[in-house]
């Protein structure tokens, strides 16, 4: 019953999406910083300089199950890191890394070592973050997972749980102020994940206005695509509700 | 005289499993109305009954429980209780698996909490929703005569995402299967319901959860699903 109940009143219970989120984050941040026009400190970079090109195919197989290619993803993560433990790119993707491996292990009943692997991927996407603020790809990889770490189950009473998501948010409006002179000439995709990530965001911490604000936004700003139904769904419910979104588009072969 | 000593034994031990039968009667009552205070004290009894005895058949019964009282909290709008309750219910049925890892009701027991347990934990489907997928599962393989498992199975399969395993259709099958496994059992026609109304079947909805509350009109569970379908039909 609490799947249920939650389902509709809170929460939805996305029982298996186990990997979706670090996909989703990872494409996020391909998306940022192939779609974006300008970034704040990336701008001048080249696909052959973009550390994400090094590793996302790994990642992306790696994610979808191929253990071997998410290791050799790791280790050039590792690589990186170890000449440069700032390098706030590589921390961030070694993050999300390391939560898809604390989930594998949860699925072992390893919870001792999932709990490990989980708060070490937590605290390298907040240091790389520290190192690099005005880095959009590290910021919106750290806020995406967040949130789709708190939409697949959230505990409000959890307070560090609430900072960690409240942080994340705050992160995406950042991303949002950046891209917002030329918001319109993004991606349909970057626009409606990252404000569907704001109306999740700021419904899962119980701000049913911002919220509204942000689905309502998705209505002018994604006009005539599926983010707008979507949107135009959420608004139909009578709040408080929790908008749950699944990344559209965010179909990774494992080929 | 021996013979007179086994036939007390034989007495006490039926009044004892009577005397258990009727515990469980009553809890289950008590989580159909979300009688949280009722389901308290039979935990509270269980818990202490499991840790004197170390026995299986008292640590499923005490995951059984939780697994209810979890139910009953969600009646009561009492959701910050859940998740110490699904932790609880979780350590019993991990234990009940130990003592006996070739008991479905103890892997669908466990597969069950960890389900209960997901939503209240950040990330929490990250965490235990592909463990939950396998212990149903494991749970099916041991004893395919189950109809709980296909029932917990067949809720993974609902609310997984398709690109992860999630498939509607496998769903309905797997909570046609509980129907066909116990006709009776008005949990297996609740989910059904709520199959039928998350494919905005309204209908078929209404029919099932009539059937699940012929069944078991007390149940909280099958009112709200009611309000539920009733509530989406007037949206269409």
């Amino acid at each position: 019953m609490s799947r249920i109940l939650s389902g509709t009143k809170q929460h939805a219970f996305v029982t298996t999406c186990a990997l979706l989120v670090v996909i989703v984050f990872l494409r996020l941040i391909c998306q940022a910083q192939g779609g974006v026009p300008s970034l704040p400190e990336k701008s001048q970079e080249t696909d052959s300089d973009r550390f994400d090109m090094l590793v996302r195919d790994d990642f992306f197989a790696g994610l979808m199950g191929d253990k071997a290619r998410l290791e050799r993803g790791m280790k050039t993560c590792e690589r990186l890191l170890a000449t440069n433990p700032k390098h706030a790119e590589a921390l961030v993707w070694h993050g999300g890394g390391l939560i898809a491996r604390a989930s594998q292990t949860y699925r072992t009943a390893d919870s001792a070592t999932g709990e490990k692997l989980w708060s070490q991927g937590i605290d390298e996407m907040n240091r790389a973050v520290n190192f690099e603020p005005n880095n959009i790809g590290v910021r919106i990889g750290r806020a995406a997972t967040l949130i789709g770490l708190a939409q697949s189950g959230w505990d409000p009473h959890d307070s560090q749980a609430h900072a960690l998501l409240e942080s994340a948010v705050t992160d995406y409006e950042q991303v949002y102020e950046w891209q917002k002179p030329r918001f319109s000439e993004m991606r349909i995709h970057s626009r409606g994940e990252l404000l569907f990530g704001l109306a999740s965001g700021w419904s899962i911490l119980g701000n049913q206005r911002k919220a509204t604000e942000y689905l309502n936004l998705i209505v002018d700003e994604c006009d005539r695509t599926p983010y707008e139904s979507e949107a135009r769904r959420w608004l139909k419910k009578n709040p408080p509700f929790v908008v749950q979104h699944d990344c559209i588009g965010c179909h990774v072969s494992a080929n | 005289m021996i013979g007179k000593l086994l036939i007390l034994t034989v007495l006490i031990s039926s009044l004892f499993v009577s005397t258990e039968d009727g515990a469980l009667a009553v809890a289950r009552k008590a989580r159909d109305r979300g009688d949280t205070e009722a389901m308290r004290k039979v935990i509270s009894a269980g818990e202490a009954r499991a840790a004197e005895t170390s026995k299986f058949e008292d640590y499923i019964r005490l995951a059984l429980l939780e697994d209810w009282m979890c139910e009953a909290l969600e009646a009561n709008n009492k959701q910050n209780l859940i998740k110490g309750t699904a932790e609880s219910g979780v350590a019993a049925a991990e234990k009940a698996v130990r003592l006996n890892p070739k008991s479905s009701q103890a892997h669908q027991l466990l597969a069950d909490l960890l389900g209960q347990l997901a939503p209240n934990v950040m990330g929490g489907g990250m965490k235990y929703g592909q463990r939950s997928t396998d212990e149903a599962d494991k749970a099916i393989a041991l004893d395919p005569k189950n109809p709980d498992a296909y029932i917990t199975r067949g809720i993974s399969y609902l609310y997984t995402p398709a690109a992860f395993g999630g498939n509607k259709a496998k769903a309905l099958e797997f909570f046609s299967k509980a129907v066909q496994l116990d006709p009776q059992l008005d949990t297996a026609r609740i989910w059904l319901a709520l199959y039928h109304l998350d494919a905005e079947k309204f209908d078929e909805a209404r029919r099932e959860i009539n059937e699940a509350l012929r069944l078991n009109p007390d149940r909280v569970f099958a009112g709200f699903v009611s309000d539920q379908i009733k509530a989406g039909k007037k949206g269409t």
